[in-house]
């Protein structure tokens, strides 16, 4: 009975296979370096399973911004004065080729052209041009170390998303956070290593938890969901009647347990699965005094602008992760969703960008008086760019701009990548990319670069392959590293 | 000599291994067989001491040969020489005994049995001598042995770069770890020891090894230097090569003039040469950056057990440099005395320390002392003042100050920041330092970075 139970419970017949040919299965990056860091982390460290880097970290910690949806880079950062003067003119099909567009204006007979939405200027000394949508991100350009050539192969959402963070169009890998929180952990035991939170509307944009989840990483790897409610992490308080030594009292019980059965079946998910309740419980404290932003003083406030006041805003989950960062969380993704402008650029545009624009720069100025912004790397961009051409008719007030992958802007601050700079250029469409491409695998590879970790040695064995971030691809941009 | 003879000469080191297992063997079952039980055991007795006789003789016969390669011309290769041939008769003799003794052995066997064992001992202790220096067996033996053994007491250990003899700490152990295995005061390969200071200058065959301050006219730097490929690259015959680091290091010290009898410090040694040696003595200030050893690198256990014991985490730079990162594991509750003492203990292998919202105060930054390694202090909203400037500032390396929420640290501070010239970023916000004065302190230092607040423009 107890044999068949651990057969069936606690082995696939894969694991079954693999383990008794000699332990092959357990086999994962830990046995590359050697047995030393293999050993569990000493009592109450949260160094991961790698402790440290094989570099020397420029960061110790991420902060993504990501408009999810895709912000217009036409109308943002990639300043292109052809697109003004051929307002309303086709973007010749010398530039579009036979590139792949979406079911969206795939099916257009023209591709007329809408010029930037609002003027540009040139900002700082570095003279970076910024639309006038942002004027407070344009204020802090001398920070910005802004790349213009991103590009993705994907022109969907879901999979462009899952690519950006998981380095695959499908479902299922770890998500760049989860990979960092396995072979780093973090700097603070009582916060979970990787966190997410979402502010503004979907606008039908698909969204799901796979874009930070652990994939076939421990569970405890995922990212954590931070929510606007007084309660930001669902569950984790205490029901009515429930007190916190009788939170105690059951969670050392059920650890007692767990260990029995842990001791007949060897199950790691079992030791997995009492971290949790274990990190848990820690959050129950911890959480609350996150959330908890009367300490904050109002000029601190005031940077972030009105919208901080109230929950679940971008300008309030800006000062929450600052806060996180403050206390060592290791990886934070925040997404703000409504950027999917399809219908209706020229309203929604000003919309969003007011409600990103402050908190955004204000999050890099508060890390940056704080002294954090050199440890801490923030990134700004989205799954891929928006088309210079029009999808419907230009005269249209419900006109907008489909998806494009070719090229699109990124900027990133701190994390001691070079500031007041600007890296690739794209052609006079912003359309093409003319100089030094940076692909999503680039990007996720510099990451990890700039925490430390080399792209190539961070692998885990699944089903019978070694898999990283980034494939088999993936090169260092080492020209923004300062 | 003819090639053909060296090239058998080469075996003695493989053959000599079967006389001494031989002997051992025929003693142990010499005195087995005197049982009655094990009587039968008796009548292998002779074809043993056959098998050692012939064994031996066979490696003496090839010591000779490899003797006339030259280059054995210590003490210790004579005594090898002598005592090898004296085995050999000795093993016909107890392979006579044997044949035309009695059975089981009897007191002549016995002896002569005993009589061999320590034949092959002192034998085999010059033969040592020869491949490894004198001072192999005695290096890591226990004090009272090593004064029995005749060597001369260990230098400590140096604790730093700067305190290091260049050539007694630094350079003798390597020239003896690379090339102490032909070049020693035994065995003179090419009638060149690097046994002693003197005799690593005067050289050999092909003239002086090293010209104080002669790099090009140094003939040991001219090897070492070559491709490995070349016939008279050292160390010869596939040896393990010196590691670039190593070969600057002896530049280095070649170009220098050679120094001993003083220290690294004393000499006035480029930082990245103070890298080089601090990571071949596996000292823990090499400079970030500076050239590190590849591969793995591992921070004492000890250091890092206290300070994670303690409430600390410690994070080491990176896979190959075992300096460490510290922060507290649950930041932001006040640091305990036991945290100050294992950070204190830890001192000087922190190069990044974070004890932001510790409740920090002066006296806890005194007991936790000079920080010689630092170049990141994260001291932000702790209880310092003006008075712990000074303590920060005999950290020689110091870079990123973060001040900030320190309400103590006024304007009077300043002068001491202005004095840590290693210093590129200090933090100041919400201190009690005033426009004025975190101006002043830019006019002062153009080079340094005073953040005292952002605004969002």
């Amino acid at each position: 009975m107890k044999d068949r139970d651990c057969l069936i419970c606690d082995r696939t017949r894969r694991d079954f296979l693999l383990k008794s040919a000699g332990g092959l299965g357990a086999l994962s990056l830990l046995d590359l370096f050697g047995a030393a860091q293999a050993q569990p982390a000493p009592g109450g460290s949260n160094l991961g399973a790698l402790g440290t880097g094989q570099i020397p970290a420029r960061a110790k910690r991420v902060i993504c911004l990501h408009m999810l949806g895709a912000i217009s880079h036409v109308d943002t950062f990639d300043y292109k004065p052809t697109l003004e003067r051929m307002h309303g003119q086709d973007l010749p099909p010398s530039v579009r080729e036979t590139q792949r567009l979406s079911t969206m204006s795939g099916g257009q007979s023209a591709f007329p052209i809408i010029g930037p939405l609002r003027p540009f200027k040139q900002y700082g000394d570095s003279g970076a041009w910024v639309s006038d949508f942002l004027p407070y991100t344009a204020g802090i350009a001398d920070e910005l170390c802004f790349v213009k050539t991103m590009h993705t192969e994907h022109v969907n959402h879901d999979p462009a998303s899952k690519f950006l963070h998981t380095g695959f169009q499908l479902a299922g890998r770890p998500s760049a956070g989860a990979w960092v929180s396995y072979a780093l952990g973090s700097d603070n035991r009582d916060l979970p290593n990787f966190v997410v939170m979402n502010s503004g509307v979907s606008q039908g944009v698909p969204q799901d938890a796979a874009i930070w989840g652990p994939g076939f990483l421990a569970s405890q790897h995922q990212g954590v969901e931070f929510r606007a409610a007084n309660d930001p992490v669902l569950y984790v308080s205490n029901p009515q009647g429930i007190d916190r030594d009788d939170r105690r009292a059951l969670l050392d019980s059920l650890s007692r347990l767990a260990s029995l059965q842990h001791a007949e079946s060897n199950d790691p998910d079992i030791l997995s699965r009492i971290s949790q309740y274990e990190m848990a419980y820690r959050m129950q404290e911890s959480v609350p005094e996150i959330a908890d932003i009367s300490g904050e003083p109002k000029s601190v406030l005031e940077m972030y602008g009105p919208d901080v006041e109230r929950p679940g805003t971008f300008a309030r989950n800006c000062l929450i992760a600052r806060r996180l960062a403050e206390r060592g969380v290791k990886y934070q993704t925040l997404f703000h969703l409504g950027w999917d402008l399809h219908l209706a650029i020229k309203p929604g545009m000003p919309a969003r960008c007011r409600e990103i624009d402050q908190p955004a720069a204000a999050l890099v100025m508060d890390l940056k008086q704080r002294g954090l912004l050199d440890e801490t790397l923030v990134m700004f961009g989205s799954e891929f760019g928006r088309t210079p051409f029009a999808q419907g008719q230009i005269d249209n007030p419900q006109v907008g701009r489909d998806h494009h992958g070719g090229t699109f802007t990124w900027w990133f601050a701190g994390g001691r990548v070079k500031s007041g700079y600007t890296h690739g250029e794209s052609d006079e469409f912003a359309y093409n990319i003319v100089k030094d491409p940076v692909h999503i695998h680039d990007l996720n590879a510099t990451l990890l670069h700039i925490l430390g970790l080399d792209h190539e040695r961070v692998t885990f064995r699944f089903q019978g392959r070694d898999y990283r971030l980034t494939d088999v691809h993936g090169k260092v941009v080492d020209a923004i590293l300062a | 000599m003819p090639d053909f003879g060296l090239f058998l000469g080469r075996f003695h080191v493989l053959a000599l291994h079967l006389p001494i297992g031989i002997v051992v063997v025929a003693v142990v079952l010499d005195w087995v067989a005197r049982r009655p039980l094990h009587q039968e055991l008796a009548r292998a007795s002779p074809y043993l001491w056959g098998a050692a006789a012939i064994t031996a003789v066979v490696t003496a016969a090839l010591g000779y040969l490899h003797f006339s390669e030259g280059g054995f011309t210590g003490p210790s290769a004579n005594a090898h020489r002598f005592w090898g041939t004296a085995t050999a008769i000795a093993a016909l003799l107890s392979w006579w005994l044997a044949a035309r003794g009695r059975r089981p052995a009897g007191a002549a066997q016995l002896g002569a049995g005993v009589v061999m064992l320590a034949l092959v001992s002192i034998t085999g202790h010059y033969g040592g001598n020869l491949t490894h220096g004198a001072t192999y067996l005695a290096e890591y033996a226990p004090p009272f042995l090593r004064s029995v053994l005749g060597a001369a007491p260990r230098r400590p250990r140096v604790e730093s770069v700067a305190v290091a003899d260049p050539y007694f700490d630094v350079v003798q152990p390597l020239l003896e770890q690379r090339c102490g295995t032909c070049h020693n005061d035994d065995k003179r390969r090419g009638g060149f020891s690097m046994g002693s200071y003197d005799s690593t200058l005067l050289g050999g065959e092909t003239g002086p090894a090293v010209v104080p301050g002669n790099v090009e006219g140094s003939e040991l730097l001219y090897r070492i230097g070559l491709s490995p490929d070349d016939e008279d690259f050292m160390p010869a015959e596939g040896k393990t090569p010196l590691t670039a680091q190593q070969v600057d290091i002896l530049n280095w010290w070649v170009a220098v003039g050679a120094p001993r009898d003083t220290t690294v410090g004393a000499v006035g040694t480029p930082a990245a040469v103070e890298g080089l040696v601090a990571a071949e003595l596996h000292l823990g200030d090499a400079t970030l950056g500076a050239t590190t050893p590849e591969g793995i690198a591992t921070a004492d256990p000890e250091l890092v057990v206290g300070l994670v014991a303690a409430g600390l985490q410690a994070r080491q730079v990176s896979q190959s440099d075992p300096r460490l990162v510290v922060s507290l594991s649950a930041p932001g509750v006040a640091i305990e005395a036991a945290a100050l003492d294992a950070l204190a203990t830890a001192a000087a292998e922190i190069v990044d320390l974070n004890l932001t919202g510790t409740a920090l105060d002066d006296a806890a930054v005194t007991s936790i002392g000079a920080l010689p390694v630092a170049t990141h202090l994260r001291l932000a909203r702790n209880e310092l003042t003006d008075d712990a400037l000074a303590l920060l500032a005999a950290s020689p390396r110091l870079e990123h100050l973060n001040l900030y929420g320190n309400i103590g640290i006024t304007d009077a501070g300043l002068e001491t920041l202005a004095g840590i010239l290693t210093l590129r970023e200090v933090f100041l916000w919400q201190t009690a330092v005033t426009p004025v004065g975190a101006e002043r302190l830019r006019a002062q230092r153009p080079d340094l970075t005073v953040n005292i607040g952002s605004t969002v423009p």
